[in-house]
């Protein structure tokens, strides 16, 4: 999908009423916060080129994330995760919503300036075999953004670039290989690397360890989890591996079909899920005691399709507690006490 | 690589000898020899039939196919490719004067549209389903559908005969020039190759910029060209550094493919604008039933086209960093 035709739809979309919104003041001890945020993505246009159809991926989603923590997601497939950390970075133009980071709407900014944000708000992508140029050494591939916006000196790049290869525990010979030589564990790592040479204070880490294997899941989940200590860094931690969230995140927040549905603390939301989706999808993290007999909540039916999302509350019709009220109103994203926030009919929504 | 290459060309040889035993069996099966030709279908030659069977004789037309094969085949092992029947010289020392006005020809047209196409092919894809995607796809598509013998007669037309820029008269030197120093000489040759150069520019500049596009728009679309994009690189670095770098790898490549079209000539443009080419000389010899220089030419096009597809696998090599030659 080309940018033009993304950028077309945030024309089309200033269509639809917009309902004015106080402007809040920004939290000061938040480096990022999102306010609304919606990306809808055309997928049927009428005869003359307009847009029927949106695949709504990311609908109305709102956080923060202080500075040096870690927000987990977590989800089902094609819940919006992806989406949402890619929208967040602008890699994919938001359709509408705000973005505020380091107090400043990055949606407002243009092509030059973003790339000069650009190295502060870096992501590591899910498939470390594909997301790395086959025809440029590592070396290169770490160091050329670095070059490119002037991180550091010309002639101190190359003690630069293994000086972060020796963080994220790549020797040093490895400088004049190519991609194709190393293993997952090791791309992953080379992948890391160049997200952190570039001096960020944020990262996405979209999936970063779904495409390796379990023990060098966990060396990678401790490597991210150590250079955050060092380097002070802010996550946020897309997965659906609830063990990992569980492990590494301050913060998590739940999605279903493209909006958040509950938000809180690690411990919140791990020890009193209130959303019954959460409670459905926490049910199936295995445990490992083979006495300990599950409780496992099973949602029937697949997820519903993002293009016809279901009205009123979008889990209504895999929810075991389903109420009248639950098939036409949506329910409020509020908060509960502590931070911990939920969008559900099952508690009051009076404020 | 050395013991590669090796087996690549132990192997050439044996496909050289299949070329060469089919070319001369094909030849020789053409209704038509070359005696025939000259003497029989003249019917103003009063020529007795014993004369001619003696010049079937000379020219070797009374062999059968095998025995004629081995006979040119023993010959060509030492580097003797015969006479040429028509030219009336050794074969290769035809090919050798020709070859290089032919060369010319395709190597600055070459020059030419080699990067033309690869730009416009970059630039369509950049800006795919744009206004300039379209008007070059339909532009470049209109010079691969031309036929060339068309193509060039229209340009004839249009810029030698109405306008009167160029030079009418056939071949590569002006009528009518009294002692014309070798400056002269030479920016009067090169003025008659500017229609044909133009004519093999706009016949292969399309194929090229539709394969540099293609291969442009799979490379856009890869994971790390996404990932070059989130490092907050310039979009002339996204698109000229990561992406063009990893297009590059078939269209190097294929360069090496062009080896045969560089020597060989082309028939039908050197025929149209009467260019003293190899390709004129080889359509003449067709033509004519001229076997040796047409066995020669075809020899040489067929270890050339070799060479180029071994070049063309070491390049591989050279180029993409994963591959290795075993």
């Amino acid at each position: 999908m080309s940018d033009m035709q993304e950028t077309n739809v945030v024309e089309n979309e200033s269509v639809k009423a917009e309902e004015v919104k106080e402007v809040l003041p920004l939290d000061p001890d938040a480096l990022l916060e999102v306010r609304n945020l919606k990306k809808y993505f055309p997928v049927e246009t009428d005869f003359f080129g307009r847009t029927t159809k949106y695949l709504k991926a990311v609908d109305d989603v709102s956080f923060k994330i202080k500075e040096g923590s870690t927000l987990g997601i977590v989800g089902e497939s094609g819940c919006g995760k992806t989406t949402l950390g890619r929208t967040i970075l602008r890699l994919h133009p938001a359709t509408s919503g705000e973005i505020y980071f380091d107090g400043k709407d990055i949606n407002t900014l243009n092509t030059k300036e973003m790339n000069a944000l650009r190295p502060s708000m870096q992501i590591i992508f899910q498939d470390p075999y594909s997301s790395l140029s086959p025809r440029m050494p590592i070396g290169e591939i770490i160091g050329e953004a670095v070059l490119e916006h002037n991180l550091v000196p010309k002639t101190e790049l190359k003690a630069y670039v293994l000086d972060i290869m020796k963080k994220c525990g790549l020797p040093y010979h490895y400088y004049d290989r190519y991609p194709h030589e190393f293993s997952g564990g090791q791309r992953q790592r080379i992948c890391i690397a160049t997200a952190l040479a570039l001096q960020p204070k944020f990262v996405v880490c979209d999936e970063p360890v779904s495409a390796l294997d379990v023990s060098i899941q966990a060396q990678i989940i401790n490597l991210l989890r150590d250079l955050q200590k060092e380097m002070g860094l802010t996550y946020i931690f897309i997965s659906h591996d609830l063990s990992v969230v569980e492990h590494i995140s301050d913060y998590v927040g739940v999605m279903y079909l493209g909006s958040m549905v509950e938000y809180g603390s690690t411990d919140d939301i791990f020890n009193n899920p209130m959303h019954p989706y959460t409670e459905a999808l926490f049910s199936a993290v295995p445990v490992p005691d083979p006495n300990v007999k599950m409780n496992r909540i099973i949602l029937i039916g697949d997820i519903p399709s993002p293009i016809n999302a279901p009205t009123g509350c979008k889990f209504h019709t895999r929810c075991e507690r389903c109420m009248e009220i639950c098939k036409s109103v949506a329910p409020k994203f509020k908060d509960y006490g502590n931070g911990h926030k939920v969008a559900c009919h099952l508690y009051p929504q009076e404020d | 690589m050395f013991k590669y290459i090796t087996k690549r060309l132990l192997l050439s040889v044996l496909i050289i000898f299949g070329v060469s035993l089919l070319m001369y069996a094909l030849l020789r099966l053409m209704p038509g020899d070359y005696v025939e030709q000259k003497f029989t279908l003249n019917p103003s030659s009063e020529i007795t039939p014993e004369r001619i069977a003696a010049m079937k004789e000379l020219y070797g037309l009374n062999d059968s196919v095998i025995v004629g094969y081995f006979k040119w085949l023993g010959k060509a092992l030492q580097g003797d490719f015969g006479m040429s029947f028509q030219f009336d010289k050794p074969v290769m020392e035809v090919i050798g004067k020709n070859m290089w006005i032919s060369f010319l020809l395709t190597l600055v047209a070459l020059i030419i549209y080699y990067p033309l196409g690869i730009f416009l092919g970059i630039r369509a894809a950049v800006k795919q389903y744009s206004i300039f995607d379209y008007t070059t796809t339909v532009i470049t598509m209109l010079g691969i559908s031309l036929p060339s013998f068309f193509f060039s007669a229209v340009l004839i037309k249009t810029f030698a005969f109405d306008l009167g820029w160029f030079d009418t008269s056939l071949g590569l030197v002006s009528s009518g020039m009294l002692n014309p120093t070798e400056w002269q000489l030479f920016w009067d040759k090169a003025w008659h190759l500017v229609l044909p150069m133009i004519t093999v520019v706009v016949l292969s500049i399309g194929g090229l910029m539709r394969y540099t596009r293609t291969n442009m728009l799979e490379v856009l679309t890869a994971d790390y060209i996404r990932t070059a994009r989130a490092k907050g690189l310039s979009e002339n670095s996204v698109i000229y550094k990561h992406a063009f770098k990893n297009t590059m790898i078939p269209l190097v490549t294929m360069l090496a493919g062009l080896l045969p079209g560089l020597f060989g000539g082309s028939m039908i443009i050197e025929q149209v604008f009467s260019i003293p080419g190899i390709g004129l000389k080889a359509y003449q010899a067709l033509n004519a039933g001229d076997i040796p220089f047409v066995m020669g030419y075809n020899m040489f096009l067929a270890i050339l086209t070799v060479l180029g597809m071994l070049i063309t696998d070491i390049m591989y090599a050279v180029v993409d960093p994963r591959v290795k030659l075993k």
